[in-house]
């Protein structure tokens, strides 16, 4: 079991204690979906290693997980944009680009390998969602205290990895060529930092979102 | 040759990825600096917006004292004058019966007690007589005209060693009991109103209890407009606080507190001058 406790996997399962800690009785409900995503993740992780370690391959498994992040960081979104605008149109829009294209890279290369493309896209739309949302955020007339705003935090962890895996994938070929220790490549330690900022964001939006939130109209 | 071309692009991509990696930390302190901001404006539009409000509220004080102070002048110059004169020629007529001296006795009778009220009144109405005598003299005269008119039982009660609050002040309290009695007389139908003023080192209270019908505390809250507003407004406006706490059938009592030594009044800090 030891030997699947991988630094990035840690951190997935302790996010996902913290979620369902924090988000167990959370309104509105979307919060709980989250708890059933990250078990999601966490499942595909472990499924992914114990592939890996049994020598099949595992992509098929995460081209499963991004049709569950393309459906649950777009509904997320939407529950964000809601509190400003009616912001239905520009998530359809995100997501049946995502959602064609997914399909379209299944016809092209079948399920077994992953859909390295729709990732891409998926990033740099998210990566336009997140920066909407600060726009959104900062023209509205009450404040925030953003320390304690659990959905800035989520969207800050976010933004911090879908850009940061933005390079990391349109250069994956090169930073691969770059090895670190006797194992691992550049991009293995860069996708570690970044999954610990995302779940280290998102287990403190969850924290905040459960003890801390304050909101003040002016 | 070509294996350094190989080095730069990696190097080049290396920090690309790295730029790519910390632009979004650039992104998140951007974005509390300019909520910081935020912030201060928001803070600085309220805190204008509250100046705003007291000034316009001081400044119909300023109105209301103005206006009867005139009217108290004129109460008192002209009007209580002219009856007093007509209470004399009243009393210069000597030829007639003795049924119509009866109404000659009973007019003067009326003038005379009409001229009495005219003065209390106008007393009440200056900011001039009340800076003159004081608060308690004031209220120990505005409670021996209540139960003189019988229309309510007042008591006035006086803990500790009197002192003076400063005229504007003292008026503000004035008029706030003013408020608080009309109130009691209009809506309460209480038999008994208590009066306390308590003086300290530390504060002064004000504290004005009925034994009315009282209302339930849900009714404050709708009353937010009224002259139940208009005492904390008024209070406000010289650094007190006030507490009004009632419930149905139980009357309702009025306290405003008040830091003596405090030098808030009005929203500049600065005392207003006299309101002539």
């Amino acid at each position: 079991m030891l030997n699947y406790l991988k630094p990035e996997i840690i951190i997935e399962v302790i996010c996902f204690i913290i979620a369902s800690l924090c988000l167990l009785k959370a309104n509105p409900r979307i919060w709980q979906y989250q708890i059933a995503y990250l078990c999601v993740v966490c499942t595909v992780e472990l499924t992914g290693v114990y592939l890996k370690r049994h020598h099949q391959g595992n992509q098929w498994i995460y081209n499963i997980l991004l049709l569950f992040e393309i459906l649950f960081i777009c509904l997320m979104f939407r529950y964000l944009f809601s509190r400003y605008i009616r912001g239905r149109a520009i998530i359809i829009c995100g997501l049946t680009i995502l959602i064609i294209l997914y399909i379209y890279e299944l016809s092209v290369h079948g399920f077994l390998i992953y859909n390295n493309i729709t990732y891409t896209i998926m990033s740099v739309v998210y990566i336009l969602y997140a920066l909407f949302y600060y726009y959104l955020l900062l023209k509205d007339e009450s404040y925030i205290d953003l320390k304690f705003s659990c959905e800035f935090w989520w969207v800050t962890g976010i933004l911090f990895f879908y850009f940061g895996s933005t390079a990391a994938n349109l250069f994956h070929g090169r930073l691969s060529g770059i090895k670190i220790t006797s194992k691992h490549f550049l991009p293995y330690y860069i996708f570690i930092v970044l999954n610990y900022l995302i779940y280290g964001c998102w287990s403190y939006s969850f924290i905040c979102k459960k003890w801390l939130t304050k909101t003040s109209r002016a | 040759m070509q294996k350094m071309a190989d080095k730069d692009i990696k190097g080049l991509i290396i920090i690309t990825t790295l730029i790519f990696l910390i632009a979004p930390a650039f992104i998140v302190v951007y974005i509390f600096i300019y909520n910081q901001r935020k912030k201060r404006h928001l803070e600085e539009k309220e805190l204008l917006k509250s100046t705003f409000q007291k000034e316009l509220l001081k400044t119909q004080i300023e109105v209301q004292e103005q206006t009867l102070n005139n009217i108290s002048r004129e109460i008192h110059d002209n009007i209580t004058q002219v009856l007093s004169f007509v209470k004399l020629n009243l009393g210069m007529i000597d030829e007639a019966d003795a049924g119509t001296r009866d109404k000659i006795a009973e007019s003067r009778e009326l003038v005379a007690q009409t001229i009495n009220d005219l003065r209390n009144m106008s007393k009440s109405m200056s900011f001039e007589h009340i800076a003159r005598i004081g608060l308690v003299k004031t209220l120990e005269i505005e409670v021996s005209r209540i139960n003189n008119s019988g229309l309510i039982t007042a008591g006035l009660l006086i803990t500790g060693e009197p002192f003076t609050l400063g005229g504007e002040r003292e008026l503000v309290l004035f008029r706030i009991f003013q408020e608080a009695f009309n109130n009691t007389l209009k809506h309460s139908g209480a038999n008994h109103l208590k009066i306390n003023l308590q003086y300290s080192e530390q504060l002064f209270n004000l504290t004005l209890e009925d034994d009315g019908g009282g209302f339930s505390p849900e009714h404050l809250d709708m009353a937010g407009g009224s002259g139940l507003k208009n005492m904390e407004s008024r209070a406000a406006l010289i650094g007190a606080k006030t507490v009004i706490s009632s419930s149905q059938g139980k009357g309702c009592c009025i306290r405003v507190t008040l830091n003596p030594f405090g030098q808030q009044l009005y929203i500049d800090g600065i005392p207003a001058d006299r309101y002539s």
